[in-house]
Formats: structure tokens, C-alpha cells, sequence
């Protein structure tokens, strides 16, 4: 800093609010992007970290885990009667009465691997690494609608507004990548109910947002340089911009002005590293058929093949979402249709993290945001028939990877599918085990924000899920 | 409020992919195109991109002070994004206009970008700039546009009066 220079405007103009300011500024462009430094306390983390990265894919609308892990034959023998009162309580439903008739699940259950877990005949590829994952099926949530419990499973909180996982995350840890964002979000299904909340950074700097990749047009929106602009002018006009930008900063020393020298050059490096983490030319033959992706098309197999490279690219947290599997009616067509567009690709994407080598510190996280009812959902008016409706008394997840032992099986429910009689792991257990695994205490990543230390787990007692650690 | 939202230019992809009931973004045209962003249609599940990116309350909670950040998807914003294209070439027309020579043409683009007349320094950049870009064969409008858009990027033209 050349302070010779410094008009006395300039002093308080631009020095006025603080030193303090400057110097968080400065951490801050370094922390979403471009630096293992962090602003917060993980930047040594609490414990020995297992899993360096997340890949979090979030099956929303909610799978209907009857159909696909917990196995309740005892459904079956009561198709068509009611459950007894006794087990429902006093819960509500949005489509059905609480005495609708149970359905039986609609797929054959057998078991796989050394584990010998039981997965549905509709997770044929799964069923092949069952060995390698544990499958919780006492999740419980509190939120009964798909956008309330989307955005509970990402920040801990029903309603809209705080920070993500992902954001608390890499706001935790930092980046690793000097040419990607940190956090990364994908969406291939339909529309997500609970929206940008779901992948926003709340009361975080707005840099620990997830960046959307999208399917159409830009992977990263304005990342190739515009029609008329050629790739050589493209480079003049971001050396003029920091040439004029240094001078600045030769003048008056703020390191905002600096931060945007900074970010003029990782802007310019993304528009290379965007399209070279998108083409998959360089990917083989075989892996492409594994993943039972055409490079060309934007699927579900493609965003984790392409998950897979930003992880191998420095990339801290992925979500994957495939939004459909709200089984309102025709569960069974529901869960075929989904698991031809996912069972594949999530096995394939924990083969392919293993024969690399990159399994052991990839933590990979399957699930929706609740699960469906043991009764059917049936109107003639709605036009709905063999469905089931929300439950966010029970459901079923699994984890992989990085800090996760593998061929596992935590928790039960009752006969009926309905309640948890045995390891409940609410939605904060789930919160704290990622968090566990990428060596943070969930108790001690904070952030004050209206006079509050808010963490990712919120106030009620909670804790990890040790029985899945490896 | 003096009429209905509008929708200035942005990807198609913002609204059509992921949001919760897409929505076609029929870009505005005339005057709505040009509206201040108090008028910018905003969906919950996908908010206007730009408005993201330069870190504008989603409206989801109470705000006390917006956030301030410096990010590298603001700069690629800046330099590449539909909006600003339009406006580098807005203002290159306006300057064939008004100004003659090269030296008066880069001064005024300098001036209305950070209000201030550029020093001797400053002008020898821009035109080191000018002169690479005219031997890419750049020429008329888009020549200009070029140099706008350089100046419309500077830190000074950003963030600071």
C-alpha cells in the first residue's frame, strides 16, 4: 500500500468503516474460492477429517422407502384393512384418512453382498456395492410438506432463509479449487419445491451460495464470452480492466479492489475450466456405459458423472437433485420410472469413487426429504389410485464413503412400516454425521447472526450417528 | 407500483430448469426491457440470476444491512452477461455520436463511467486497448462497444462514485 498517495476523500471515503471490514473482505474472496485458508474455525477441523467432499443426492418429492428398504411383508397379509388407531396417533393427512387401508409393498425383497441387506428388486445396481453402504431407515423429519422438508434437510430450519449444508460447509472448510466454485448444485428432475432456499447461504456471505450448473445453454450462466466478442478480446479486455484496477490500487491500498483483480482472473480461468469439466470426451467407453450416461444429453447419470470431476477437481459439495418421486398415485410406476433414471447411475458413481481411490474421503448421501404412507392413496376425484402419501414418521436413506462403514443396516420401524422402534436419526443427526465425517462438530460451526450463535443443527439436542462410522 | 412485473434479458435456463412451475422468460421489449429492477418479475424457487448474484435479499427473512460481496461470478456478470453487453453497446453508439476523434471518444467513455476525466496514464492504456483491438479487425460500433464494455467493468465504474 502506497500511502503517500491517499487523499484525505479517499480516507474516509473508503477506510472510514473500518479496518476490520477490509481484512474480512479479503479472507473472504479467498475462502468460496482459491484458498484451503478459511475465515472460520475449521480451517484446522475439530477432529480427523474422513470425507473431504460431499455428494449429497437428493431424491426429492420423497421415494417410497417401502418400496425400495424397508421391507413390511406384514403389509401385505393386511392389504385393504385399516391400521389400528393405536399406531397412527392423532396424525393428519393431506391427501387420505387416517384409516385408509394398508397397501402392501409392490416389489420382492431379497438380500445382497457379505452384508446380506435387503434392498427391492427395483435397485438391481445398488444391490452390487450393498457392501459398501449403510442404509439408515429410522430418518424421521418434522415437516409433513416437500418445501418445508427440502429446506429442513439442506439448513436445519422449515422455513426459508438460512444457510444451507453446503454453505456452512465450505464456509467451514474453505475450497480446495482454484478454478471451480466450491459448492455446486444440479438439478435434473423436475422443478424443486423448496427452490434457491434450498442451496442458499441465508445469513452467510452470499459467496458461500451453491452455484447452479445447468443443463442449457452455460453450465455456469455467463460463462462463455458473448457473440461478437472473440476469445482474444476477451483477454485484452480483462488485462486493460486489472491493468486500470492495479493503478487504483496503487492509489488508495483497498483490498476490495484487489478482490476484484482477483476475480477478473478466476472469472477468466472458469470460462476454460467450465467447458473442461463439462467435456466427457476424455472419459472411456466403459465408464461412460457404467454410469449408463450419453455425454450428450443432460440426465441424472451425466450430473454424476460430471460430480465424480469437480469432486477430482477440488469441488467441496455437490448436490445432485432428481425431483419426481411424489408417488401421489401408481407407487409402483413411480418407483420404476425413478429407479431407471437413478439406481444405475448412484452405483455406478460408488463404483467408479472406488476404483479411483477417492471413496475413502467422498462422503455420498442418498435420500428425500420424507417417506410415504403404509396406507394407500386412492380418490376417484383426483384421479389417483395404488399411491401413498407423506410420512415424515419414517423413511429410509444411505450413506457411503468417506467416514461411512460400509454394509450396514441402523434402525427399524414397526411391523407396519409406520413408526421407529428401534434408532431414530432425526433430520439434525443426519446434519451432524455429514458434518462429523468432514471432521467438524456440529456444535462448535457457528455463526452470529441478530445477536444468536446459529448452527447448522439448530437448539434441540441432537447427536451423530455413531453405529454408521466406519 | 406503476405496473406489472417485467423481464429483462436472462438465460432461459434460470426459469426452466429445477424452479418449482417453469415459467417461460419472455424477454421484455420497448420500455419494459429498460424498467428499473424494482419492476423485475421475482419467483421464490428461482430468483432474477443477477439479482442473486449481486447478493439481493431473497425477501425470505429480515435484513438488517444487505450483504456486500466481490465475487468471480459477478465479474463474469459483468463482462459477459446479455444486460451489460446491451448497455456497452448503447453507450458505444451514443459516443460515435457525440465525440469525433479517438482521444475524445475514450475520454467520454472513461468520464461516464467513473464521472471523472481520465488521466494521461489511463488514456494510453485505452488506447494500447483501441489499437489491439483494431488490428482484430474490429471496426465502428462494435470497436467501441469493445472499449465500453472494458470501461463499464473498471472497479471504479462498480463500486466506486
Amino acid at each position: 500500500m502506497n500511502t503517500s498517495n491517499i487523499t484525505r476523500r479517499h480516507f474516509f471515503q473508503d477506510c472510514g468503516i473500518g479496518t476490520g471490514k477490509i481484512a474480512l473482505a479479503s479472507l473472504l474472496a479467498e475462502s468460496a474460492y482459491g484458498s484451503s485458508k478459511s475465515p472460520n474455525v475449521a480451517a484446522s477441523p475439530h477432529s480427523q477429517p474422513k470425507a473431504k467432499a460431499v455428494i449429497h443426492m437428493f431424491m426429492a418429492g420423497a421415494p417410497s422407502q417401502l418400496e425400495l428398504f424397508d421391507n413390511k411383508p406384514l403389509l401385505t397379509k393386511f392389504e385393504g384393512k385399516p391400521i389400528p388407531p393405536s399406531i397412527i396417533g392423532g396424525q393428519r393427512y393431506a391427501f387420505i384418512r387416517p384409516d385408509a387401508a394398508v397397501l402392501g409393498p409392490r416389489f420382492k425383497f431379497a438380500k445382497h453382498g457379505q452384508s446380506g441387506l435387503e434392498l427391492s428388486e427395483m435397485l438391481p445396481h445398488l444391490a452390487t456395492v450393498v457392501d459398501d453402504i449403510a442404509i439408515i431407515k429410522s430418518c424421521r423429519t418434522t415437516q409433513f410438506n416437500h418445501a418445508p422438508a427440502q429446506i429442513f434437510m439442506n439448513t436445519g430450519f422449515s422455513q426459508p432463509g438460512r444457510p444451507s449444508m453446503g454453505s456452512w460447509i465450505t464456509y467451514g472448510l474453505g475450497s480446495e479449487s482454484r478454478d471451480l466454485p466450491s459448492f455446486v448444485v444440479m438439478s435434473t428432475g423436475s422443478g424443486i419445491s423448496g427452490g434457491a432456499a434450498c442451496w442458499g447461504s441465508g445469513f452467510l456471505p452470499s459467496i458461500y451460495s451453491g452455484t447452479r450448473f445447468r443443463n442449457t445453454g452455460d453450465p455456469i450462466l455467463n460463462v462463455s464470452t458473448p457473440q461478437g466478442i472473440e476469445a482474444g478480446t476477451q483477454r485484452d479486455t480483462i488485462d486493460l480492466i486489472n491493468a486500470m484496477n492495479h493503478r487504483r490500487l496503487k492509489l488508495d491500498g483497498d483490498s476490495e479492489t484487489a478482490t476484484r483483480i482477483a476475480n477478473y482472473e478466476m472469472a477468466y480461468r472458469l470460462q476454460s475450466s467450465a467447458p473442461e469439466l463439462m467435456d466427457l470426451t476424455s472419459e472411456d467407453k466403459a465408464t461412460l456405459e457404467m454410469y449408463g450416461c450419453d455425454p450428450k444429453v443432460p440426465s441424472f447419470a451425466r450430473a454424476c458423472l460430471l460430480a465424480r470431476r469437480m469432486v477430482e477437481r477440488g469441488v467441496r459439495f455437490i448436490n445432485i437433485y432428481n425431483e419426481g418421486w411424489d408417488a401421489h398415485s401408481d407407487v409402483a410406476g413411480n418407483v420404476k420410472k425413478n429407479c431407471g433414471i437413478t439406481d444405475q447411475a448412484s452405483a455406478a458413481l460408488i463404483k467408479d469413487l472406488k476404483q479411483r481411490g477417492m471413496l475413502d474421503d467422498t462422503l455420498v448421501v442418498w435420500g428425500g426429504e420424507f417417506g410415504r404412507t403404509p396406507m394407500v392413496e386412492a380418490s376417484v376425484s383426483l384421479g389417483r389410485s395404488m399411491g401413498r402419501d407423506h410420512h415424515p414418521q419414517a423413511f429410509s436413506m444411505w450413506m457411503a464413503g468417506g467416514g461411512i462403514k460400509g454394509g450396514v443396516s441402523v434402525g427399524a420401524t414397526d411391523d407396519m412400516g409406520f413408526n421407529i422402534i428401534e434408532d431414530e436419526v432425526h433430520v439434525p443427526d443426519l446434519q451432524a454425521t455429514i458434518l462429523h465425517c468432514l471432521g467438524i462438530d456440529h456444535e462448535h460451526l457457528t455463526f452470529r447472526s441478530a445477536g444468536l450463535d446459529f448452527k447448522l443443527t439448530g437448539v434441540e439436542p441432537c447427536k451423530v450417528v455413531q453405529k454408521i462410522l466406519a | 407500483m406503476g405496473g406489472p412485473g417485467v423481464y429483462p434479458p436472462q438465460p432461459a435456463s434460470v426459469t426452466s430448469e429445477g424452479a418449482y412451475g417453469k415459467i417461460e422468460w419472455k424477454i421484455s421489449e420497448g420500455e419494459d426491457h429498460f424498467r428499473r429492477s424494482l419492476y423485475t418479475f421475482t419467483k421464490r424457487t428461482a430468483p432474477f440470476a443477477m439479482a442473486t448474484t449481486f447478493d439481493a435479499p431473497t425477501g425470505e427473512s429480515c435484513l438488517a444491512r444487505r450483504d456486500v460481496s466481490n465475487s468471480p461470478l459477478q465479474a463474469l456478470t459483468l463482462l459477459n452477461d446479455q444486460m451489460f453487453m446491451e448497455a456497452a453497446q448503447a453507450m458505444a453508439k451514443q459516443v460515435i455520436t457525440e465525440s469525433q476523434s479517438d482521444d475524445e471518444r475514450l475520454t467520454n467513455i472513461f468520464r461516464r463511467c467513473t464521472t471523472r476525466p481520465a488521466a494521461a496514464d489511463e488514456l494510453a492504456m485505452l488506447k494500447s486497448f483501441l489499437q489491439k483491438q483494431r488490428d482484430k479487425k474490429l471496426e465502428g460500433e462494435a470497436l467501441w462497444a469493445a472499449v465500453s464494455r472494458a470501461a463499464l467493468n473498471l472497479d471504479e465504474a462498480i463500486t466506486h462514485p
